[in-house]
């Protein structure tokens, strides 16, 4: 069930109304369990036993771990849950990637051996809702959660319909405390609930489906076919669409679980503002960033056993992370590129430190420069194939002429590149701010005026294409 | 709670009536200009299809009769259709050319 669906908005309409209905806690929470079940099921009902399962099997885990006397025997609960959950990932979304280049090798060492078809369907969200179970038993077993939660709570923190398929990663300790108390109609809760979920689907709807998405497909369908301005409208009006995307998606799961009353974590700030690599990644999808840095940077070694560990922890964290988005050499390539970048900016701070100037103009101009790196970065994750990639690349860097492609991508140039210069200055103007506090400093009659533009340009605007959420593939 | 409201504590009592107010006009004001766009729409008298092809040959055609003797006129398939790109062609020759390629 997609957000910018109708079926979405009667579904949510209808969980909200009787939801606030109810009058003790336990009800309101079986309800979002129930909701829940219904929203993941509308998807694939039989994947709903998947999520039973690691829900279950790590409750239990959770618990063996907690009233486990030895050590020892802790730790075994532990691999147990991360050997299950991490298989379960490993198989669904690896399983055909690992096979395909299983075939590949040993085609090379003159075996043609042909796997039969295995056919895997990825479960939409699996990667989050893992990563949320597996960050609940790693803490128990850190001593960080001392209390084994109630199933229903827990079960309701690891399917949760407003982040269920596309995150914010939620911790559990940050989520379960609030499925103590009873959550009352308030109209604080749902204004803002209710502007941030029409932000996000406005920034979806209209910012990235309607205005950028047409001109990055028509440029990626016929890479070779493309001029060297369009080639780079298109690296940009990508940047474009991936933040707005996800972005928009990340907005309408946290005014959507606001409205309910729960507090989701913020996913994005700002990120096309950042002054440096590690910058952006403590910016964009902080949720995935800040649980690859609590669960693999930091046990990996971190910053504490040198520098060439660190640069070390440093790639293999950013490659895993790559590979998280999909199985794909792409993505790892993706994640690699990062890694060398952080790795290379960590050299030259080391090489270079308290030297470097920190006037305004200077932050811009290096804003600028990492944009333009993590927008060419971002073709690997675009692109359908390495010869898409290198024809883009070819496009960028070696002029070419008009495009010759059927889409009218060259009139449309000049009005990608004032979105995408709108889009930096906004994030240039709020780096230290966030949307929150911009919309909170408005009078009411603004924030109404601003809801009535989305809601409108939602409704007129909207490409009627059902475009699916890019990390609904993650 | 955090997250969300660690940003608002400061002003949390000076916006915490506003809301409804604000949801109740934007909705009153959002369904209003809906239903003005409909009317619009209706006296308008648009043909609204999810196929327009008739409509848009007959638009296309009509402007060719009310055009002079020299006018360029593009006949044929989808090949003409979609690979003849009437901007650039309108810089060589004349005036417009007629699209009539299209199914209709």
């Amino acid at each position: 069930m997609q957000f910018d669906s109708i079926t979405f908005i009667v579904f949510f309409i209808s969980v909200l109304t009787l939801y606030y209905v109810l009058r003790s806690v336990r009800q309101q929470k079986s309800l979002l369990l129930f909701a829940s079940i219904v929203f993941y099921a509308a998807w694939n009902p039989y994947f709903i036993f998947l999520i039973a399962f690691s829900t279950l099997l790590d409750w239990q885990l959770a618990k063996k771990i907690i009233f486990s006397n030895k050590q020892k025997t802790k730790r075994n609960w532990l691999l147990l849950s991360l050997t299950s959950n991490l298989g379960l990932l490993g198989y669904f979304k690896y399983g055909e990637f690992l096979l395909q280049n299983f075939q590949k090798n040993l085609l090379l060492t003159g075996v043609n051996y042909q796997a039969p078809a295995v056919d895997i369907i990825l479960p939409i969200g699996i990667s989050f809702y893992t990563f949320q179970t597996l960050s609940y038993t790693i803490d128990v077993y850190r001593g960080k959660i001392k209390e084994p939660a109630p199933l229903l709570d827990f079960a309701l923190y690891v399917s949760f319909f407003p982040q269920l398929v596309a995150g914010p990663i939620v911790r559990s300790n940050y989520f379960l405390p609030q499925c103590h108390d009873l959550k009352r109609f308030d109209t604080w809760h749902i204004g803002w609930g209710i502007f941030l979920l029409v932000s996000g689907l406005f920034a979806k709807v209209v910012l990235s489906d309607v205005l950028l998405a047409p001109f990055v497909d028509a440029v990626y369908q016929q890479p070779f076919k493309v001029g060297t301005v369009e080639a780079w409208a298109a690296v940009f009006a990508f940047s474009g669409q991936v933040f707005f995307d996800f972005s928009g998606y990340s907005l309408c799961a946290i005014g959507a679980a606001f409205s309910l009353g729960f507090s989701l974590p913020r996913n994005f700030n700002s990120p096309y503002a950042a002054i440096s690599f590690s910058d952006f990644w403590r910016r964009w999808h902080i949720s995935l960033s800040s649980w690859l840095r609590d669960y693999l940077y930091i046990p990996l070694g971190g910053s504490r056993n040198g520098e060439l560990r660190t640069y070390l922890s440093l790639s293999i964290t950013m490659l895993l992370g790559g590979l998280w988005h999909g199985a794909s050499w792409q993505f790892v390539i993706w994640g690699a590129l990062h890694g060398c970048y952080l790795v290379i900016e960590r050299l030259l701070g080391f090489i270079y430190s308290n030297k470097t100037p920190s006037g305004d103009l200077y932050q811009l101009t290096v804003a600028v420069l990492i944009f333009v790196l993590v927008s060419i970065t971002w073709i690997f994750f675009r692109a359908e194939d390495m010869t898409a990639v290198s024809a883009i690349f070819q496009a960028l860097f070696h002029y070419q002429g008009n495009s010759i492609i059927i889409y009218d991508v060259s009139s449309k140039v000049l009005q990608i590149f004032i979105l995408i210069s709108l889009l930096f200055s906004f994030h240039w103007y709020s780096r230290n701010t966030s949307f929150l506090q911009i919309v909170e400093s408005f009078p009411g009659w603004l924030k109404a005026v601003c809801l009535i533009f989305m809601m409108l340009g939602i409704t007129l605007i909207s490409s009627g294409d059902e475009r699916a959420f890019i990390y609904f593939q993650f | 709670m955090r997250g969300l409201l660690s940003i608002f504590n400061s002003d949390i009592q000076k916006t915490r009536g506003n809301w409804g107010q604000i949801l109740l006009v934007s909705l009153v004001i959002y369904l209003a200009a809906l239903m003005m766009w409909e009317i619009y729409l209706d006296a308008e008298n648009p043909i609204l299809s999810v196929q327009d092809d008739y409509v848009r040959w007959a638009q296309a055609r009509s402007s060719l009769s009310q055009n002079d003797a020299c006018a360029l006129v593009i006949v044929g398939e989808s090949r003409s259709q979609m690979a003849i790109d009437l901007d650039e062609m309108e810089k060589f020759a004349r005036s417009r050319p007629v699209q009539l390629s299209i199914i209709g």
